[in-house]
Formats: structure tokens, C-alpha cells, sequence
């Protein structure tokens, strides 16, 4: 009696490329996910800081109109220094800056607890019910599953750092009517894309290779917080005790915070606000010295300002001054350590029991 | 009929209709909106009794009903005439072969049967002989020092079985214990349960494969969809189907003219030739009447009888039509 | 084969008193080697083993700093081991000693013995504990060494002084941690990103601001005993002796709470149904 293929294989239709077999796995991975309660309340809660970045730009191009829609808040606006109230649009590059890097900042937190709850089934599910056969026996090959698996993830975090990021921007080129706002920032949406992307490549790839290491997907979700927590605790106590400049580099997340810092420009916003803050120390000099003509005309003038005077936010932060190579090289190591973990633990049509 | 069949089935203790091991009053259970068992009133007396019903007919939740795995929603569930649900004490009396293949794959067969001893109160000294016994019971001596991740199929089922019945329990409940088993290894289980029965115990046997259900217990119960369909012994179910015509597969010498010659018969429904000279399938009302008559057709020129065979009075047969009806 | 005739028993049968501690005794021994199997036991080592290597990094750049010792015992041992490592790892090990026995299906085999359900859970969690202070114990004198390595008192008064002393402040606070995860793996299915923000937020955060809300932390009540106890004061703590409760009000707060959280989830685990998935689907 003759033994027949089961599956497609013996299949005599039309067969689409690999470009996209892909995509089936990560459009069930995904359907998979956003039936979990879960997922749907991180993700909504994921919004609100892009929903504030939006409201911040919206407000601020408003500001560089001189709308009269911002009559109401007229006093608040006042406290604002002199220059950026007289030229806004000479700060503008700065404050987009600084609040896309907020956004980024804040979002972070909700980008790593996503791949927390998305990420450790992934390849441990499919490794505990056996279910890798089910694909390989496909014509699918191990990288359309990577990419498959990898795009589950990467459309969640698209999803609340990308995404976001893209549609804040719009809608402050909306609000600003001008498209100098373009010229000025196009910088921001390149780099808040290309940040998005390394995250996504970075975790993703990360997070599957820890998800492949075991059939228990909760070993993996607490190999991923263990990884995330205690590699800042670790970042911390190195700087505070070994005080080296390589320290912060123990930090997963602070390896993405020097990436980003770079990528939006931070240390150009940074300088920029500075100059202010600088402008308004002297302005805030000037106007406290004594008015006695015993002092006129002496040409005394204040003591300049002092590096340890600037407030911390306007300079560089201590745990991002280390050359950006560095963290390029920790997170490409990661990546090539994650990708050589994924090619020896999936391996095609084992026997996994 | 099948004549060793009749005799196998003779060797078993019948089943007391006096009192009841397992007893299930009105119970519903349901998970959400989905209903496992719905007001399932049904009584299993002592010995062997085989539970059947299709994919998701409701013999999981009836066993972890009975076995004080799940509360039920509405109604009582009792063994050994107490209360099933949350009842440890009770734990001591019952032995359940579950049906997900699961273990501690890192500990050895003695290993998780005289684990399973001592959880059920043996001391060390006493554990360890009873998993020598019912290692030697099942077969499993030879295997039993090495890991249970590394069994077959057929050593993890009998493993399953032993360290349900290490503490010797009064009752057992098998939920599937043949399934994914190759043949020999589902003939010596089959061959086990048998044993069980035998030395007196009662056992609740849930399974898919019909025949050999048939081979180990006439007392069969059947479910679906929740419901208790049927109770009892298979022939007297069979006979209780009275609007369904029996089916009799008869090779005769000249088919043709045995069929012209049975129609005739107000107790024959329909007659069928089956292709390639398969011989005919006649449907009868009265299969007494129809066999008594058989004889002196049997005697008549040119329609001598070579084969007869009753399609029906089988557990696959009475199964198909109450769970289809 | 002759059968042999039924045994016969009446119904009901008479169900045995009590339960046995020997078979409570055997599954706190099968639970205790689940729990140092495998890679949790290593994930929770390499966790563990940060805090020795820090201070191993930390001495080599450091030589001549007399003063890197305080500051490698204070960070090390008063802050990462009792607020991060100590807190995790009851996560880590409480989050899942029922869920994996669920997930596993191995549950059944528990649940079909006759010991009282309220019993297994509390079985679990004791294992639990003894694991957990077990590793608390081995590493923080490890960390310990690594700090004071080449001191002469080191094993004299160090180890068996320090490091019993907070490891016997972390057995505590373990106890507290691991009836509270414990007790929520049973109500939460997402019980790792739940415990992770009650640590970093609740713990890490509320303990270090002098607020009422620092009174409902472990963690205050914990260096409450770490004062008054052992003398070891931090300033950054923030506590006023004066004003914080004594030690035996800390004690009995603590142990209150890890025994009412323990009950409650035993209680709840004896009530609650604990489903094992079938390949059918049921």
C-alpha cells in the first residue's frame, strides 16, 4: 500500500515566494496576543505618553503661531524665558528634540514589560508542545520562522514606539503650519524610526534566543526581568563603586539611551538650552548687583558660572558619556550572540521529546 | 456471534445492579457557556463498566467529577458513597490513570510510583513494596530504573496505571489509557485491566476504542454531549433499539435468489446486494424470526448458506446509532 | 486465568481521620528538588552571584580605598540583595510552584492523594522558602567574602556574625515575599510583570520615601529589625528609632502578614478548581 505526503507538499498549485511566509506566523502570533486582556490594557496604557507628546507639540506649534486659542494660558506662558517667548521658532529643533526624548524615555519602561508579556511563548511554547515540526515540516525555513516570531514582537513595539512617535510628529507638523517644522526636525522622525528599529531588533532577537533556552516560558520572562533589572542595578552599583567609564555599559536599557541620545541629537537640544540657561543666570546677575555709584563704571563683573553650577538635564547625563562605538558593539554582540542562540536551539524537524 | 468473544465476556464478574461505587445525581457542570455534563443522573454499579462517547461528549469532566478534580455546578457527585469534591479522605479509596501523559521526566519509574506511595501515606519500607509489586504487575519491572523522559509510549501508560493502583485502591478510573498505544502494548494493557477486574476491583474505563472496550466489559455507559445516552449491558441496549432494523450480512450460494426469497417477509425492511460478490446485507425487525427461518432457507436448493454475520450486535454499531440519532 | 470472586465492601466506607505528615513530609521533598532543578536553579544563581561579583570588580579598582568596603556592604548587602535579589527571587520561585504543576499536568497526581489541598499548597510554599533562603544564605556570604576578602576578622566575626544576620532578615522577609506571590499566582495569571512592578514601584519606591505608605513595605519593616536588631544603621534608610515601631511589633506585623497570606491563598487553593488542559481541548 502506498504511502501518501500529508501536508501540501505533494501540492501542484502556485506557491508564493518566502518573501512573505513570515507573515502567516506573525499575523497568528499577533492574533494570538491581542486576545489576551492583557496585552490590549498594555498596550492602551503604552499610549499615554505619545498622547501627551502629541498634546506637547500641538501646544507648541500653537505657541509659534501666537494662537489666540492659547489666551486662556496666557499667565502659565509668561513664566516661559524671554527668548523663547520672543522667537520661538529658534528653539523649536530643541524642544522637539527634548520631548521626543522624553517620550522615548518614558516609553521604554512600557516597550520592555511588552516584550515581557509577548515575547516568552514565542519559541518555549512551541518547543514545549513539540509544535517546531508543525512549521519546519512546511516549506518554511528557519528564518521565515525567526522573522515570523521576531514580527510578533516587532509589531507591538512598533506599535507604541514607532508608531506613536510617527503620528506625534504629524500632528505637530499639523499644528505648526509651516513647513520649516520639516527642515527643522525631519531628523526626529529618522531617528525616532531607526531607534524603534534597533529596538525591535535588539529585544526582539534577544528575547527570542532567551525563549528558545527553555520550555518554561515563565523561566523566560524572569531571565528577561532578571536581564533588565539587574543589569541597571548592576550599571548602578558599578558606577557608584568602580566609577569607570565603560560601567553604565552593564545596563541593557542605558546602551539604548546612548543610541537614541545620538540618533535624536540630544547633546546639540542640550547645548542649546544651555546657552539659555546661561543667558538668563547672567540676565538673573545683572539684575540683583548693587546699584551704588560707588560700584559704576569699576567694571566688576560676576563671577562666571562655574561646570558645577549647570542643573544635571542640561548636560550630559553621567551614565551616557562613554563613546557611542561602545554600546553599538555591546548590543551588536548581543544580536550575534541571540542569532547564533536561535540557529543551534531550533534546529530542523527535531525530535524535541 | 463470535464464539470467542462470548466466552471472554463470560469470565467477568458481572456487575452488582444493587448498589452503587459511583453515583451522580442531576449533575450539570458547566465552563462558561460551554456545558461538560448536563443533569447527568446515572449510577456505576461494582465491577467493569466501560464510559463512551465521541470527542467532547463529556468523559473527562465525568472523571474529574468523580475523582474530586471539579466541583459540580448543579447536583451531587458520590463515591463509595461520599462526597466526591475536595475530599482527601476519600483519595485513599480511588486510583485515577489520567489522561495527559505528564510525569516528573526526571525521576525514574520506582521513583514517581513510590513517590505516589508515599503520598498516599505508605512508609518508606511499605511504598517500596508496593512499587515492587505493582511494577511486576504491569510489566514494568525491567524499566523501571530509568528515567521516565526516556518511556515509550506503552511504559508510560502502564506507569500511569501502576502508581494509580499502588495504594490498591477499591475503585479506578482509566481515562483513555490505550490511547496512542501500539498494538502490543495495547493488547497487555487491555490484558491488565482485565486482571483488574478479575481480582475484583471496579474499574471505570473511558475510551474511543470500541472493540476493545467490548472485549474487556459488557456494562458499558454512554454519553454525549453530556448527556447519559444509554446504560447497561450491550446486547440488552442493542435489543432495546427497536425502531433500528438489525443488519445481517449473509454469502450465500446464489445471492440473488436468497434475497427474492426473503423479501417476501413482512419483518425484512430492505435487502442490499453488495458489489463483487460481497453476498447480501438484510435489515429485520424480528432477528429471531429471521434466524429461525434462516435454517430451513439454508436447506432449500441453490441457496445453501455460506456466511452469516450480525452487524449490529456490536458496541460500534449501537454506538453510531444512539450518538447519531 | 480464574477470576476470583468481587470483594465486597458496604457503602459508605469509612474514610480514614486525619492525614498522614509523612506524605505532607514527601511532597515537601519532591517540591524541594523541583524547585533546585534544572535552569531555575541557575537563573536564580547567576542572579544571585552579581552581588559577589560587583564587589570582586569593585576591590580590584579599588585597592586603596579603605572606605570601598562600607560602601560595597551597604550597596551590596542593604540594598541590592534585600531589595532586589531577595524580592525576585521569591518571585520567581512562588509565581510559578503552582502554575507549573498546572501547566505541566502534573497537578493531578496531588490532587487525586489523600492529603488535604490546603496542605499541599502549604507544603509548596515552605519548600519554596527553604530554597530560597538557602541560596540567600550561600550567596550573601559569598558577597560577603568577595567584601572583606584579605580582612583578618573575616571569618571570625564576618561570616558567621554578618552574614547569618542577614541572611537570617532575608529568610524573614523571603517568607513575607513568597506568601504575597504565592498567594497572587493563584488570583493572576500574569503574575511576573505584576510582582515586577510591585517590586520596583511598591517596594523599591514606597520604602525609601518617609510617607505612611513606607509602613505597608516589607522592606521598612525589615531594616526596622535591621536596626534595632543588629545596630546596622543607613542613614539614606531614613528611619527615626524613636518614632519607628520596636522590634517585636516589626516581627509580629511581618510574621501576621506572611501567616494570613499564606493561609488565604491555602485556603483559596483548597476551594479553588485548577484545570488541566486535555489534548481534546476540554
Amino acid at each position: 500500500m502506498p504511502i501518501f505526503d500529508q501536508g501540501y507538499q505533494h501540492w501542484q498549485g502556485a506557491i508564493s515566494g518566502h518573501g512573505l511566509r513570515w507573515l502567516a506566523i506573525t499575523r497568528q502570533g499577533v492574533r494570538q496576543q491581542l486576545r489576551r486582556r492583557r496585552t490590549k490594557w498594555l498596550v492602551s496604557v503604552a499610549f499615554v505618553p505619545a498622547f501627551m507628546l502629541a498634546a506637547f507639540l500641538v501646544l507648541w506649534g500653537l505657541i509659534e503661531q501666537n494662537s489666540t486659542i492659547l489666551q486662556p494660558i496666557m499667565g502659565l506662558l509668561q513664566s516661559l524665558p524671554e527668548e523663547i517667548r520672543s522667537g520661538p521658532k529658534s528653539y523649536r529643533t530643541a524642544i522637539w528634540t527634548w520631548a521626543f526624548n522624553t517620550l522615548f524615555d518614558v516609553s521604554q519602561f512600557f516597550v520592555m514589560l511588552l516584550v515581557l508579556a509577548v515575547g516568552p511563548d514565542l519559541i518555549s511554547q512551541d518547543l514545549r508542545f513539540n509544535a517546531i515540526p508543525l512549521y519546519l515540516s512546511r516549506p518554511i525555513r528557519r528564518i521565515d520562522y525567526y522573522l515570523g516570531k521576531l514580527g510578533v514582537i516587532g509589531f507591538f513595539l512598533a506599535a507604541v514606539a514607532i508608531a506613536p512617535a510617527v503620528a506625534a510628529y504629524v500632528l505637530g507638523l499639523a499644528f505648526s503650519f509651516d513647513l520649516g517644522v520639516l527642515k527643522d526636525t525631519w531628523h526626529l522622525l529618522v531617528g525616532s524610526v531607526a531607534y524603534g528599529a534597533i529596538m525591535v531588533v535588539s529585544a526582539g532577537t534577544l528575547m527570542l534566543a532567551i525563549s528558545s533556552l527553555s520550555r518554561n516560558s515563565r523561566l523566560v520572562g524572569a531571565t528577561w526581568v532578571g536581564l533588565w533589572i539587574m543589569s541597571n542595578v548592576t550599571a548602578g552599583v558599578l558606577m557608584t563603586s568602580v566609577k569607570q567609564e565603560w560601567c553604565p555599559l552593564f545596563s541593557y536599557t542605558t546602551n539604548f539611551d546612548r543610541l537614541r541620545d545620538e540618533l535624536l541629537d540630544m547633546p546639540a537640544a542640550r547645548e542649546k538650552f544651555l546657552g539659555l540657561w546661561k543667558s538668563g543666570q547672567n540676565a538673573a546677575q545683572e539684575a540683583v548687583r548693587p546699584r551704588f555709584p560707588f560700584f559704576r563704571g569699576r567694571g566688576r563683573r560676576p563671577p562666571p558660572l562655574s561646570a558645577g553650577q549647570t542643573p544635571p538635564m542640561l548636560t550630559t547625563p553621567v551614565h551616557l558619556r562613554f563613546p557611542l562605538i561602545w554600546s553599538v558593539e555591546v548590543l551588536g554582540g548581543l544580536f550575534v550572540l541571540s542569532a547564533w542562540t536561535l540557529s543551534t536551539r531550533v534546529k530542523s524537524l527535531d525530535r524535541l521529546k | 456471534m463470535n464464539s470467542t468473544k462470548t466466552s471472554v465476556i463470560e469470565e467477568l464478574p458481572m456487575p452488582s445492579m444493587n448498589s452503587a461505587i459511583v453515583e451522580f445525581r442531576g449533575v450539570s457542570k458547566w465552563y462558561g457557556n460551554v456545558i461538560g455534563v448536563n443533569k447527568l443522573t446515572l449510577g456505576i454499579p461494582a465491577g467493569v463498566t466501560g464510559l463512551l462517547g465521541p470527542n467532547g461528549a463529556g468523559k473527562s469532566t465525568f472523571l474529574q467529577l468523580a475523582t474530586g478534580q471539579l466541583r459540580p455546578s448543579q447536583g451531587t457527585v458520590t463515591v463509595l458513597g461520599h462526597r466526591a469534591w475536595n475530599n482527601p479522605g476519600l483519595n485513599r479509596f480511588i486510583g485515577l490513570c489520567p489522561e495527559q501523559d505528564a510525569f516528573y521526566e526526571w525521576m525514574t519509574g520506582r521513583q514517581f510510583i513510590d513517590m505516589c506511595a508515599k503520598l498516599d501515606g505508605m512508609s518508606t519500607r511499605e511504598a517500596a513494596d508496593a512499587t515492587a509489586k505493582v511494577l511486576d504487575e504491569v510489566g514494568m519491572t525491567e524499566h523501571a530504573d530509568r528515567a521516565v523522559g526516556g518511556y515509550s509510549k506503552g511504559m508510560r501508560q502502564r506507569t500511569k496505571i501502576a502508581q494509580a493502583l499502588v495504594h490498591d485502591p477499591l475503585v479506578l478510573f482509566l481515562d483513555e489509557p490505550l490511547t496512542g498505544t501500539d498494538p502490543l502494548a495495547r493488547r497487555d494493557l487491555i490484558n491488565i485491566i482485565r486482571r483488574l477486574g478479575a481480582s475484583g476491583k471496579s474499574v471505570i474505563l473511558s475510551s474511543h476504542v470500541l472493540h476493545e472496550v467490548e472485549s474487556v466489559t459488557p456494562h458499558v455507559v454512554l454519553i454525549n454531549h453530556g448527556r447519559l445516552v444509554a446504560e447497561g449491558n450491550v446486547r440488552e441496549i442493542r435489543d432495546l433499539i427497536d425502531a433500528h432494523p438489525h443488519r445481517i450480512a449473509i454469502k450465500s450460494e446464489n445471492d440473488r435468489l436468497l434475497a427474492s426469497k426473503l423479501v417476501v417477509f413482512d419483518d425484512v425492511v430492505g435487502v442490499e446486494l453488495v458489489r463483487a460478490g460481497g453476498g447480501i446485507l438484510v435489515e429485520t425487525r424480528s432477528p429471531d424470526a429471521f434466524y429461525s427461518r434462516l435454517c430451513s432457507l439454508a436447506l432449500e436448493h441453490g441457496t445453501a448458506i455460506e456466511q452469516v454475520e450480525s452487524q449490529d450486535d456490536n458496541l460500534d454499531a449501537v454506538f453510531r446509532y444512539l450518538v447519531n440519532s | 486465568m480464574t477470576p476470583t470472586t468481587a470483594t465486597t465492601f458496604e457503602l459508605p466506607v469509612r474514610l480514614p481521620r486525619g492525614f498522614s505528615f509523612s506524605a505532607c513530609l514527601t511532597h515537601f521533598r519532591v517540591s524541594v528538588r523541583q524547585f533546585v532543578r534544572g535552569k531555575r536553579l541557575l537563573v536564580l544563581a547567576l542572579i544571585f552571584a552579581m552581588p559577589t561579583g560587583l564587589a570582586a570588580l569593585a576591590r580590584y579598582y579599588n585597592k586603596a580605598d579603605a572606605r570601598m568596603v562600607t560602601q560595597l556592604e551597604e550597596s551590596m548587602v542593604f540594598y541590592m540583595i534585600p531589595q532586589a535579589l531577595v524580592p525576585l527571587t521569591a518571585l520567581i520561585l512562588a509565581g510559578g510552584m503552582i502554575r507549573d504543576e498546572v501547566e505541566g499536568q502534573t497537578i493531578t497526581y496531588l490532587l487525586i492523594r489523600p492529603i488535604p489541598r490546603p496542605l499541599l499548597y502549604l507544603a509548596k510554599l515552605l519548600a519554596a522558602w527553604v530554597v530560597a533562603a538557602g541560596l540567600t544564605l550561600v550567596f550573601t556570604s559569598t558577597a560577603l567574602i568577595a567584601i572583606h576578602w584579605g580582612e583578618p576578622d573575616l571569618w571570625g566575626t564576618v561570616i558567621p556574625g554578618h552574614a547569618l544576620r542577614v541572611s537570617a532578615l532575608s529568610a524573614l522577609s523571603l517568607i513575607v515575599y513568597i506568601s504575597l506571590f504565592g498567594g497572587l499566582s493563584l488570583i493572576f495569571r500574569w503574575i511576573l510583570p505584576l510582582g515586577v512592578a510591585y517590586i520596583v514601584v511598591f517596594e523599591g519606591f514606597c520604602a525609601n520615601i518617609d510617607f505612611a505608605v513606607r509602613r505597608v513595605t516589607v522592606l521598612w519593616y525589615v531594616r526596622i529589625l535591621a536596626e534595632r536588631w543588629f545596630g546596622m544603621h543607613i542613614d539614606a534608610w531614613g528611619i527615626k528609632l524613636d518614632e519607628a515601631p520596636s522590634a517585636t511589633e516589626a516581627l509580629v506585623t511581618l510574621a501576621t502578614a506572611a501567616l494570613v497570606m499564606a493561609l488565604g491563598a491555602a485556603l483559596l487553593f483548597g476551594t479553588r478548581e485548577l484545570r488541566v488542559k486535555t489534548p481534546d481541548g476540554s
